[in-house]
């Protein structure tokens, strides 16, 4: 069903990045990265928040990234917080020079003139 | 992440799931939406929840394992859906497993149980072969100076051990006691690497004659008769009135020849005759073992042996032509003479098996069918063939485990019987029977064949269940289809091999028993009827002399025969062979000397015990110490050693005894006065050459007495031992046993092994039959629609009958002529244990050919006559 969706498509390949570095702001729970993460690209994503769980819980399990339930600073009741690791923090370094490459890679192809310019 | 922690992490994510949702609903209600409007935004934004928590649980990495429990859980509510089924299909099955797993402990307990000795491997068994005239294959222990030149070949050996069986009475106390006991050479129990648990073991001077008065105690025998006492070395203990210093105790665990619990052991002194030259021929009555050198094998061994038996009888050719040594592991000689039936027996038992599962795979099609259309509605909401496959197989595995946790059960009550049966006839000499049970061994060989059987019986039913047309399937009609026919040729393929596999073991319980009823009949040359005997041990220390012995049997013949109630009563000491040379005959080549069983007898001993004569004259009173010695023959010696001509009137001479070599009458000639007709003793099988001499020419100090009564036989056994005491007031009277109670043992021995066949093949009958009468009635209610069709186009009912009980009638031949090329392929296995007939004994395969066809047509015909009664009209407005 993810197939019938181009957006999701890419999103699959490149959330466990986007989640890295949402983190990097500081701790969150889930609710706060899938806001965070819709917020910033204005919907594009059009991510449903429940497809974050899994990715989270895989990180997790990788050591990328390290869960606790805390109590919220503004209000009186706890959340799961997920804070970046130092192993996620080198994973982010990269994925983020992986993606750029590829992305580089890309552009260089699909437009050339670009480029000489 | 570890599985144990999956219940909290499943609560975790669940509370994960649930803020996610309540903020998100805060949110929306934020936006101004109601409570629940703002729930479904909630819902929708959150996605879907039982994907998301697949996903994730499919993220800790246990995914497997839980979808395993998953499909467990439903297999289980499945069956629990369909007790009837389930029942049928795991008491098949635990049948099945549970006879499997009996059989195996006996096979786990005797052959793969290592012996209880370090580097068992390295022990074997030696002994002396020779190949007899007559006879065929002969073996003894080894001589004194044989193994004293085996013992020469270190590079073959570490050790060569000997022992003889010694059987002392402790004479200290109020009564003596006899003592299970052996005597053995320096080596034997350091070779099994056994420790004294207190004291040390014997030393070289102590093998010396005179210098062997020493004893080592066995665990029991210092635990029962001194207390378990730690101050007992350096007492004495009595053993046949001579007395021996207690030097050691053995542990707890040892035991001697793999399971024997020993009382007493002494040093086993050689007398200097033994060692001498004239040894090689008269003391192979040593009982040898040895352990090899590291890193030789058996065969080299034997190899190494062949050659020093071909010098020996070289060198020595009156002592050693003709005769050969024989190396085999000391495990497998311990074994030896039940491994064939135990290959029968586990063969029989594994045909049991694939037998139920050939039921059980049947009953499984049949309700693959039933469940067509469940199957079809899980393959079209999204399972894979895969995933239909895996649930199917995962239900014939539970249903397996359920049988095979059944079997065990069976089993475990199977080898509590089979213990009983095996200690009770000890003559089964079944090694290490006490210890038959449920070890690790066979718990291991149970679950793999559970999940063995649950695969094979399960695969191919899952296979094509999986394999529906939705469309079709989930229409309501379209029964007859090309999957159809497919199921159909399986089921009958089931039925057919089935059938194969309960002819083999018919015919194989056929010929067993038979061979049974042969020896039934078998003449023994006895007449049981009446007859009581007992053994009279004379101890050597009071009877030294040959005429008190024979003076003592000779006053209690006198008194035994003057009770009332008694009609006649002798002594024999039982056979033990001998070499003899028969007048008449060309001399004796070495290695060629005609043998017998030697019986020592008084005359009243063939009226005792009903033994009839044949030709010349019985023994008599006047056949005493000083008149010519004479012997009477069996009629099967008479055939073997005087073909052609009348032995009575002509002599024979008594060369050796085959085993210890002794004889005091080697330079008698004895005059053959009869011929009595041939008795079989504990070997039915088989009749033996015998020669009976009178106990007044042949001192004896052991003997049976034998008694015939007129009165019920036990009744005259306490005036029979106030006859003894009479005599000698210490003399004890032992083993009192009825001649016909004798007999119902030997045959009960074999009785046993029989038993376990027949009880199997009747398993395999009844399930092949229920096998065929399943698929037969499963065939009919499919087609009733066509049978329908036939009967209102004017079929009669007969024609309905004979069309499917013809049907049934070629599953079951086609199931026959498999069988019987299968059987007759097998017989070979069968052929050391038929009598009177042979192995492929047509009647047999006959008789089981019969009995399997007349009772799958029985099965047949009830579904059959159903068909036949079937009213057209209604089956085709049923449709």
């Amino acid at each position: 069903m993810a197939g019938k969706n181009p957006r999701a498509n890419l999103l699959q390949g490149t959330l466990d990045m986007l989640i890295l570095r949402t983190l990097l702001y500081g701790p969150a729970h889930g609710h706060q990265i899938g806001k965070h993460i819709q917020r910033t690209t204005n919907d594009f994503l059009q991510m449903q928040h429940g497809s974050l769980y899994p990715a989270l819980h895989r990180l997790e399990r990788r050591g990328w990234v390290a869960a606790k339930w805390e109590t919220a600073p503004d209000r009186n009741r706890e959340f799961k917080y997920y804070r970046l690791t130092e192993k996620g923090r080198k994973q982010l370094l990269v994925e983020e020079s992986q993606w750029k490459q590829m992305s580089e890679a890309v552009a260089r192809i699909m437009w050339p003139a670009a480029e000489e310019s | 992440m570890k599985w144990w922690q999956l219940k909290k992490r499943n609560a975790d994510l669940e509370r994960e799931l649930q803020s996610d949702l309540e903020l998100e609903q805060e949110e929306q209600r934020a936006r101004g939406l109601s409570p629940d409007e703002a729930l479904y935004a909630a819902r929708r934004a959150l996605g879907n929840t039982p994907l998301i928590r697949e996903r994730t649980h499919e993220a800790w990495g246990w995914a497997p394992v839980e979808r395993l429990f998953v499909e467990i859980r439903y297999a289980l509510r499945v069956l629990l859906k369909s007790p009837g089924f389930t029942l049928t299909a795991t008491l098949t099955l635990a049948l099945g497993i549970g006879a499997n797993a009996a059989i195996f402990s006996l096979v786990s307990a005797i052959i793969l149980r290592p012996l209880p000795y370090p580097s068992p491997a390295q022990l074997v068994g030696l002994g002396q072969w020779r190949n007899q005239k007559g006879e065929g294959y002969v073996q003894t222990g080894v001589s004194a100076p044989n193994i004293v030149d085996i013992d020469a070949q270190k590079n073959i050996f570490q050790q060569v051990a000997y022992y003889r069986w010694a059987g002392f009475n402790i004479t200290e106390g109020n009564h003596p006691e006899s003592v299970d006991s052996i005597k053995c050479s320096l080596d034997m129990l350091p070779m099994f690497g056994v420790q004294p648990l207190m004291g040390r073991f014997f030393t070289a001077d102590e093998m010396r004659p005179g210098h062997d008065q020493v004893a080592i105690l066995g665990h029991r025998l210092w635990q029962t008769r001194y207390g378990a006492s730690p101050a007992i070395l350096g007492k004495t203990i009595r053993l046949d009135e001579k007395t021996y210093t207690i030097v050691g105790v053995m542990p707890a665990r040892f035991r001697f020849t793999w399971d024997q619990e020993m009382g007493v052991f002494v040093p086993l002194a050689l007398t200097p005759e033994e060692l001498s030259e004239k040894g090689r021929a008269t003391s192979r009555d040593l009982e040898t073992q040895a352990r090899l050198q590291p890193r030789v094998s058996v065969k080299q061994a034997q190899a190494a042996m062949d050659t020093l038996a071909a010098n020996l009888a070289a060198e020595h050719p009156d002592a050693n032509k003709g005769w050969g040594f024989k190396v085999e592991p000391l495990h497998a000689a311990y074994y030896r003479h039940i491994g064939q039936p135990l290959l029968i027996m586990s063969v029989a038992v594994l045909f049991v098996l694939l037998i139920a599962c050939g039921n059980v795979a049947n009953l499984l099609l049949a309700r693959a069918t039933v469940r067509k259309r469940e199957i079809a509605v899980r393959a079209a909401v999204g399972a894979s063939r895969r995933r239909l496959i895996t649930q199917l197989l995962t239900e014939s595995v539970v249903l397996a485990v359920i049988g095979g946790v059944l079997g065990l059960l069976l089993a475990y009550i199977g080898d509590r019987i089979l213990t009983l049966q095996m200690t009770h006839y000890r003559r089964f000499s079944v090694p290490n029977a006490s210890v038959i049970n449920l070890d690790w061994r066979v718990l291991l060989f149970a679950l793999g064949l559970t999940l063995l059987t649950g695969i094979i019986f399960g695969l191919a039913p899952a296979f094509i269940a999986s394999q529906t047309d939705l469309n079709e399937s989930l229409r309501e009609t379209g029964t007859n289809s090309a999957s159809e026919s497919g199921r159909r040729r399986m089921r009958n393929g089931l039925v057919v091999s089935e059938i194969a596999l309960a002819l083999v073991l018919l015919t194989g319980a056929g010929l067993l028993i038979r061979t049974f009823l042969g020896l039934m009949q078998v003449d023994l040359g006895v007449d049981p009827a009446n007859v009581v005997t007992m053994e009279i041990d004379l101890p050597h220390y009071k009877y030294s002399e040959p005429a008190n012995q024979t003076q003592f049997f000779r006053e209690l013949l006198q008194r035994v025969q003057a009770l009332p109630g008694v009609n006649a009563a002798g002594i024999e000491q039982p056979g033990s062979r001998v070499f003899f040379q028969p007048e008449g005959q060309p001399a004796v080549i070495p290695g060629q000397e005609p043998t017998a069983s030697l019986n020592v007898v008084s005359p009243g001993d063939f009226a005792a015990l009903g033994i009839g004569l044949i030709a010349g004259r019985q023994l008599t009173e006047h056949d005493a110490n000083g008149s010519t010695p004479v012997a009477l023959i069996s009629q099967t010696a008479a055939q073997r050693y005087w073909p052609n001509s009348n032995p009575v009137g002509r002599h024979l001479r008594i060369l050796s005894r085959v085993y210890s070599g002794k004889s005091e009458t080697a330079t008698r000639a004895l005059e053959i006065v009869g011929i009595m007709k041939d008795v079989r003793g504990f070997d039915l099988w088989e009749p033996r050459s015998d020669i009976y001499v009178p106990f007044e020419q042949h001192p004896i100090s052991f003997a049976l007495l034998t008694v015939r009564t007129a009165v019920a036989p036990l009744s005259v056994v306490p005036s029979i031992r106030d006859a003894v005491l009479a005599i000698d007031n210490e003399q004890p009277v032992n083993e009192v046993m009825l001649l016909s109670e004798q007999i119902a043992r030997t045959y009960g021995t074999l009785r046993l092994p029989m038993t376990l066949v027949w009880i199997f093949a009747s398993l395999a009958l009844v399930l092949s039959v229920v096998g065929i009468f399943g698929v037969m009635s499963y065939t009919v209610s499919r087609r009733s629609h066509e049978l329908a069709i036939r009967m209102a186009l004017g079929a009669d009912r007969m024609t309905v009958l004979r069309h499917i009980l013809r049907e049934g009638l070629g599953v079951t031949l086609i199931g026959v002529a498999i069988g019987l090329v299968a059987a007759l392929s097998l017989s070979r296995i069968m052929a050391d244990y038929v009598y009177g007939i042979k192995a492929t004994d047509p009647l047999t395969y006959a008789a089981a050919t019969l009995v399997l066809i007349l009772a799958s047509l029985a099965a047949t015909y009830i579904p059959a006559r159903r068909a036949a009664s079937v009213n057209p009209m209604q089956a085709l407005r049923n449709e």
